[in-house]
């Protein structure tokens, strides 16, 4: 059953409504500024402000100020789905078109709803409407980056709490249980990865789970004693990486001292996450791992940055292998160094885009000297397509990368076909502000996804519910090659953003926030970058995983109207 | 309601000022007059416990939370000779850690012992480091721990200068039921000028509530380890701690005004006058 105040839907103040013959009059009414007269009538092709299903709307007046175009959205909106007759029948007959006072049961602003977008920042006016969170979108880049292989022991000086309890998200669940390793080395053998570390019992990953007591008198014993414990342990092939979070910064804890006092055979580096430049220790490792290893080979090989392992990189390599293509090394994320030293085995080196990621390819691969494929990431069809081909172009193995896309289009357009017809009508949300707007559809703006060219190309429309700062600057203005799939809606302020979430087509309206309130109480599914997946069965997967939220009922049954 | 009839008195001021040496006399003091009497030692030195209780082993919270992971009231209370209950924060060695959360700490064990709930107690004496420097040293002042709080004073520059820095803290926690109960001032020095400690305090819209003076019985007291109180019970110096201990009864909280500190700018200005 739905609550009272959700039947209290924000509306648009409309004041007086009449009828002359097939000419509904309704005058808005608009906070700030004058009156607005809508004229309503059937819909026929001639020329009009806009249309609705129905019904072609126009207004009285030469040019409309800011709040009354953001009216009239609204109204038209609010009419989306009304029949010209079921209007007319509302509105009395008034020769000459002169409007009466709008009826009891004519939405008006009285009847707005007072709920407010409830996510709130101290401090941040703008915070309410903010649902695409860049600041974050770095931070995910810096902890995707995992040291891998035998040779790295990583040593996290911090509480368990700031290191592991962040939710990970595979795409369907959270796990709040992502504990790798808590354990104090002297109580016992670690996790063994693989043979070697398994006969010196050592753990990829050790925590020094600092508490409370520790914290009061000093973290740095602790350290050293983790150091100490291990350093017999170790041999000149280990790599140990000590990483600290904030907490031993803030009580002081002297981490480079003890670095510095390390005792054992194998090589050991603090990796300062507050440093200038962060990915500086990270740069040297692999730029040294890739020196020590082999020179390039003759057959056709691809050395890959900025691409994590999992289905979407087995599917890629499997395709350019197809083509003749093998994938000799792979890095970033996952920063395996054994793998590095084949990286200049390859004959071309490929960097994915990613903002993230720009640094250690100026640092690292840049100097190597290597030709170098620079494509856009990989997603969707058409720049799955573009990204292999340019690979094996570079490979001089084109024309066997064609024999090869062809056969993947045999069997996945089925597929394709299947899909775009479930989400044809489909549209996803987007609430941004004019600043936001270019990198909304720029992918290196949107940590190296081009979300927007991907649901594009699925089928799904675009709903953009464009903040608008009411200061008469130009509106921003939509790519050309999105024109036709984006509708724009614009709003000025909380409740307008409300009536917007409830009323727009879109069924699933991207935030960063996880189970965003604001989304969800307008009845609808967040999404964000999480269901974006690279390559062809990638893009299956992410339309399946979109068109889902779309029909999620869940929120339009508990949350919405 | 018994638990706000409890004193909670809190002493603060420049660090070797003596709010440990009054504290444990007024603690003493307290004690005779048939008062239950814990001692809350938020001090890494834990002098004023050890003086109380003439015992240098006074284990702390924080101690029992690295042996033990959990702090228990029978490890960590210790009865004085006069029947005080002695509690001690202890902390970390100097140069490491954070002392300010070790106190935080203690008064979480205190929240989650009912220690001060359960009126087993009727006066609660904190006794704080010079400065609070951080948060941490500002718990005791949170509410529902300490409530009348004095500043030990000398007649020097700094002393008053960290003074006007906790009248601040006091304003800052006012909203808490924080007052400022008045200055004190040990007067170590027989040349000290007396009268500009008072301006001073009529500065800070607040009193001189007790004068002690150079003694050489508070000196030999504590070689003895002892209070004056007990060591030397008839001496000038224990009258007046006595007659300070009933002041700080005698104040009634609501009727204390708001503490009126000055900017660093204009307390360097005065006190180049003397705070005339």
């Amino acid at each position: 059953m739905r609550s009272p105040a959700r039947e209290k839907r924000p509306a648009v103040a409309v004041s007086a409504i009449g009828r002359d013959g097939d000419t509904i009059r309704l005058t808005l009414a608009v906070p700030g500024t004058s009156d607005l007269v809508v004229l309503v009538t059937p819909r026929d092709g001639s020329p009009a402000w806009g249309h609705t299903r129905q019904l072609a709307l126009r207004y009285e007046g030469a040019v409309l100020a800011p709040p009354q175009e953001r009216a009239l959205r609204l109204l038209a909106l609010r009419l989306r789905d009304v029949p010209f007759r079921s209007l007319a029948e509302r509105a009395p007959e008034v020769p000459g078109g002169a409007a009466s006072s709008a009826g009891p049961d004519a939405p008006s602003d009285r009847e707005a709803t007072q709920e407010v977008v409830t996510v709130d920042e101290w401090g941040n006016p703008d915070r309410w409407r903010t649902f695409l969170f860049r600041r974050e979108f770095q931070r995910n880049a810096s902890s995707s980056i995992q040291l891998a292989g035998r040779s790295v022991i990583q040593v996290s000086h911090g509480e368990s709490e700031c290191l592991f309890a962040t939710p990970r998200i595979d795409g369907r669940t959270m796990s709040l249980y992502n504990y790798p390793w808590v354990r104090p080395l002297e109580e016992g053998p670690g996790p063994a990865t693989d043979g070697s570390r398994d006969r010196r019992r050592l753990p990829s990953h050790i925590l020094t789970d600092l508490r409370d007591a520790h914290i009061i008198t000093g973290g740095t014993a602790r350290l050293e004693a983790v150091l100490g414990a291990l350093a017999p342990r170790t041999t000149r092939e280990d790599l140990v990486l000590v990483k600290s979070t904030c907490v031993p910064r803030v009580i002081g804890d002297d981490m480079e001292g003890a670095v510095a006092r390390w005792r054992g055979p194998a090589e050991i580096r603090y990796d300062d996450v507050f440093a200038t430049d962060p990915n500086a220790f990270l740069s040297e490792l692999m730029a040294r791992a890739i020196a020590a290893g082999g020179r390039r080979r003759r057959k056709a090989g691809a050395s890959i940055a900025g691409l994590a392992p999992g289905r979407p990189f087995e599917e890629l390599a499997g395709l350019l292998g197809d083509a003749g293509v093998a994938v000799r090394s792979a890095l970033l994320p996952r920063v395996d160094l054994r793998a590095a030293v084949a990286w200049k085995t390859s004959t071309v080196q490929v960097l994915v885009p990613n903002p993230y990621f720009r640094s250690y390819y100026e640092q690292v691969f840049a100097p190597l000297g290597m030709r170098t494929v620079t494509a856009a990431a990989p997603f969707g069809v058409a720049g799955t397509r573009t990204w292999l081909e340019a690979i094996a172009g570079a490979c001089g193995r084109a024309a066997a990368m064609r024999r090869a896309w062809r056969r993947l289009e045999e069997r996945t357009a089925p597929a394709f076909e299947r899909l775009r017809r479930e989400i044809a009508g489909a549209r996803l949300g987007i609430v941004a502000g004019p600043g936001e707007l270019a990198a909304l559809f720029d992918p290196m703006e949107m940590a190296g996804v081009p979300a927007l060219d991907l649901a594009v190309e699925l089928g799904f429309g675009i709903d953009l519910l464009l903040f608008d700062p009411g200061d008469r600057s130009p509106e921003p203005a939509i790519p050309p090659a999105f024109a036709h799939a984006v509708d724009v809606y614009h709003f000025g302020d909380r409740d307008a953003l409300v009536a917007l979430l409830h009323d727009a087509p879109c069924a699933a309206v991207y935030s960063d926030l996880y189970a965003d309130e604001r989304v969800t109480a307008a009845g609808k599914a967040p999404f964000s970058l999480q269901l974006f997946e690279p390559g062809v069965a990638g893009a299956l997967r992410t339309g399946e995983r979109l068109l889902g939220a779309c029909r999620l009922p869940f929120y339009r049954k508990y949350g919405g109207t | 309601m018994a638990a706000a009839r409890v004193e909670r008195i809190v002493f603060l001021g420049k660090g070797g000022i003596g709010k440990s040496t009054i504290l444990s006399n007024l603690s003493t003091l307290y004690a005779r007059m048939g008062r239950r009497v814990l001692f809350v030692g938020c001090d890494p030195k834990r002098d004023a416990t050890m003086l109380l209780t003439s015992r240098t082993d006074v284990p702390t919270v924080v101690e029992q939370l690295i042996r033990h992971n959990d702090v228990r009231a029978e490890s960590v209370l210790v009865r004085g000779r006069a029947g005080i209950d002695c509690i001690e924060a202890g902390g970390p060695e100097p140069g490491v850690g954070c002392a300010g959360r070790g106190i935080a700490r203690m008064l979480e064990f205190f929240q989650e012992s009912d220690l001060l709930a359960k009126n087993r107690y009727d006066t609660v004496l904190f006794d704080l480091l010079g400065d609070i420097v951080c948060g941490g040293f500002a718990t005791p002042l949170r509410r529902g721990f300490g409530q009348k709080v004095f500043i030990v004073v000398s007649d020097e520059l700094m002393s008053l200068y960290a003074a006007n820095n906790i009248a601040r803290a006091v304003l800052n926690c006012a909203p808490n039921g924080v007052v400022l109960g008045g200055l004190v001032a040990n007067l170590k020095d027989v040349t000290a000028d007396e009268k500009l400690i008072g301006r001073f305090a009529r500065l800070l819209h607040t009193k001189v509530v007790g004068t002690l003076r150079r003694d050489p019985a508070l000196r030999r007291a504590e070689f003895k380890r002892l209070t004056i109180a007990e060591y030397a019970p008839r001496s000038p110096t224990t009258a007046t701690l006595r007659r300070l201990a009933q002041a700080i009864l005698k104040l009634d909280p609501k009727k204390l005004p708001a503490p009126t500190p000055l900017d660093d700018r204009t307390f360097y200005d005065l006190s180049r006058r003397g705070f005339a």
